[in-house]
């Protein structure tokens, strides 16, 4: 992995045409501005979570593994 | 009463007032926005959100507070305005808003509930937003521990 230190106002450049550029510090968050090209989808990467783990969940469904999950779930906790 | 089928439960008929509508649909599904809750006494606590437009797609959803009882919203300013709740504070689970993981159970491995962004529905009016809480600290894959061990 490469790791780069940038102050504020400095930018990086990803290929001929992405651009992240550091628009501000905060005390526990950065900002960035980035420029790249519109076919290149830019997602935070919980979003990209969320939406890798909502088809997983709408694909993978074993009916018995749910049965079982519902009966153990009711027997510790009730 | 209007019916519909659905993915586990053959052709039911459903209370209109009962759907919940997410009007931005979910990530990966941004076409879904209206959602019917299924419980069963066979399956408490699950609660299954079957999609209204998709027969096949029905998401598997734990209560947050049966997987964690001591879970906690982080819901983003955004997400707040979309539920139409007080954006001043977070809503309270239970007398406010429904908030629901959705579980991942695929063969052969702990089954999971993603606890970073659950499916929070305002109770007034029904309306929901799938909350990607970036700032929570709580994981997508939140293993079930309950039904994992032995």
């Amino acid at each position: 992995m490469l790791v780069i230190r940038r102050r504020c106002g400095e930018s990086i450049l990803i290929g001929e045409e992405i651009e992240i550029q550091i628009a501000e510090i905060g005390p526990t968050r950065v900002k960035l501005a980035i420029l790249a090209p519109k076919e290149v989808p830019v997602l935070r990467k919980e979003v990209h979570l969320t939406r890798e783990q909502n088809l997983a969940a709408a694909r993978e469904v074993s009916l018995e593994g749910l049965l079982e999950l519902a009966s153990r779930l009711r027997s510790p906790h009730s | 009463m209007p019916q519909f089928a659905t993915k586990h439960f053959g052709a039911i008929e459903y209370q209109p007032e009962s759907v919940f509508e997410f009007p931005a649909g979910l990530p990966g599904f941004e076409q879904e926005t209206r959602f019917l809750p299924i419980e069963q006494p066979l399956n408490h606590p699950i609660v299954f959100l079957q999609s209204l437009n998709r027969p096949e797609l029905c998401f598997i959803t734990l209560p947050a507070l049966a997987v964690d009882p001591g879970y906690r919203l982080a819901i983003a300013a955004e997400d707040l305005q979309a539920l139409g709740v007080a954006e001043d504070r977070q809503p309270e689970i239970g007398p406010e808003v429904l908030c629901l993981a959705i579980v991942s159970v695929a063969e052969n491995r702990t089954p999971t509930a993603n606890l970073l962004a659950p499916m929070v529905v305002n109770l007034k009016t029904r309306r929901g937003v799938q909350a990607i809480q970036t700032d929570s600290g709580y994981s997508h894959q939140h293993p079930l521990m309950g039904a994992a061990g032995e």
